[in-house]
């Protein structure tokens, strides 16, 4: 990975560094799982669960998602989820519509720019 | 040497990959999506795995799930199992230490600290288990060695009996046959009467203690132990402290090892001439307030006297024998035990016959 495309990474909120020590710094299979994360199906999942207004999937399907925003360093994704997964955990869908948009508009820009810089 | 397995059960690929890279090099990784899938691996693997990675949330069955079941396969004394939790919450951790966890680790992964915790984990629990493998092995011997010391006391205490014995007996056989004897009559007590209490355990010991029963007559002096004659009243009354005095002598061995045989030595000493009616000595005790291992060894005791040639008498028949015993010719005994030793009777015949056959 060249100075240049870590340097963008970064400005996209992704903690390189502590993702490459997790990743053994096999930094092609972090690349790989980056753009594989904008297919992962609790993403969906939880646009589903929360239309239907069911908490405990909503919880499910976030607090998965948060796992992998974590493991991946997408730390800006990271700090938008954790509010949300915490009012799921609560039991209720109540509130959570701002901060899930907000996520989703986040998580819609980070993968147009990934796709771009990892094309 | 083979590596080590270590099984990671997560819903998210990308978290199982980060898993495998850090335990790969050491460990054999099989991976599971979720908790049906892992069950299924663990059952094949049980005696491979290390260590078991497992998330709390996923489809299907989910890791609460996993550890139940696990538990039900007796697998979470085998194998550790770290749950993966997405945070730090303290109700998540404690509900799966409570059904069983062994260990933590949270997301984001921090590799290093978990390798560490994994390494620290497996090594806690192989050694837990050698150390419960050491204690059951000990533990083994060491029953082993009381079985060999009750044993041994039990055979101690029929050698000092035997010897009693010949004094006034020309063969140590009544010892043998009265254990015979006791033994038939408790094995039917048991099954007719469970009222007794009578277990295999309770049997082999009062078998063993129905050897002592005369032990007592080491005390009784020769003149009148081996009288030919009938025994005039002062010296019945004498013999008959042979009772009290076995019973004495039982108290004074303490025999600490087997208190429950040590106590059967006592009634059996004791009260192995009482009678059902109360006529009989030392205590003139009456119905079922004799202990049922003296009255069974009393019933044994004078049909192996009736059939045998002693100093004062000529053996009997076993037929004249149960007569006598049915027409209370030696006093009255609990018409229970006269039940049991009527279907014993075929049995106590053989034995009977077979010492008729060899004196």
């Amino acid at each position: 990975m060249d100075r240049e495309l870590r340097l963008r990474l970064m400005q996209e909120g992704l903690d390189v560094d502590s993702a490459l020590d997790r990743f053994m710094d096999n930094e092609e299979m972090y690349c790989r799982f980056l753009l594989k994360f904008f297919e992962d199906a609790n993403y969906g999942r939880l646009q589903e669960a929360f239309s239907q207004k069911n908490a405990k999937e909503c919880f499910e399907a976030a607090h998965a998602l948060k796992g992998v925003i974590l493991n991946l360093g997408m730390d800006r994704l990271a700090g938008e989820i954790k509010p949300i997964v915490e009012i799921f955990r609560s039991g209720t869908c109540e509130g959570a519509d701002k901060g899930l948009e907000q996520f989703n508009e986040s998580f819609r820009q980070l993968r147009d720019h990934l796709m771009t810089l990892l094309a | 040497m083979n590596k080590g397995m270590i099984l990671i059960v997560d819903d998210e690929e990308i978290n199982r990959f980060v898993l495998k890279q850090a335990f790969a090099e050491e460990y054999e990784t099989p991976e599971a999506a979720d908790g049906e899938a892992a069950m299924e691996l663990i059952l094949q693997y049980k005696d491979q795995l290390k260590a078991i990675l497992l998330d709390v949330f996923m489809p299907h069955m989910n890791g609460f799930e996993v550890l139940e079941a696990m538990e039900e396969h007796g697998l979470l004394e085998k194998i550790p199992v770290i749950m993966i939790t997405g945070d730090k919450k303290a109700d998540v951790e404690e509900s799966a230490l409570g059904l069983g966890a062994a260990e933590f680790v949270t997301k984001p992964f921090e590799i290093p600290v978990i390798q560490m915790r994994v390494r620290n984990t497996i090594e806690l629990f192989a050694h837990k288990n050698e150390m419960e493998r050491l204690v059951r092995q000990q533990t083994e011997k060491i029953e082993r060695q009381k079985e060999r010391l009750r044993t041994s006391n039990y055979r101690l205490l029929e050698a000092i009996s035997t010897m009693v014995e010949f004094r006034d007996l020309e063969t140590g056989g009544h010892i043998v046959r009265i254990k015979t004897f006791t033994k038939l009559l408790c094995d039917m007590v048991m099954k007719l009467y469970p009222e007794y209490g009578l277990t295999e355990e309770k049997i082999e010991r009062i078998v063993y203690a129905s050897a002592t029963h005369d032990i007592g007559k080491i005390s009784i002096s020769d003149s009148i132990l081996l009288k030919p004659g009938k025994l005039t009243k002062e010296e019945f009354e004498i013999m008959k402290t042979h009772t009290t005095l076995g019973a004495e002598i039982i108290r004074n061995l303490q025999f600490t090892i087997d208190r429950e045989y040590s106590s059967y030595c006592y009634e059996i000493c004791l009260y192995h001439h009482e009678k059902y009616d109360g006529q009989g000595y030392p205590m003139g005790l009456e119905g079922d307030d004799i202990p049922i291992a003296a009255q069974i060894v009393s019933i044994a005791d004078v049909f192996d006297a009736l059939v045998s040639e002693r100093c004062y008498k000529k053996a009997y028949t076993p037929d004249e024998a149960y007569d006598m015993i049915h027409n209370g010719e030696c006093g009255i005994f609990n018409p229970k035990l006269i039940d049991c030793l009527d279907r014993c009777r075929r049995k106590f015949t053989r034995e009977a016959l077979k010492n008729a056959e060899r004196s």
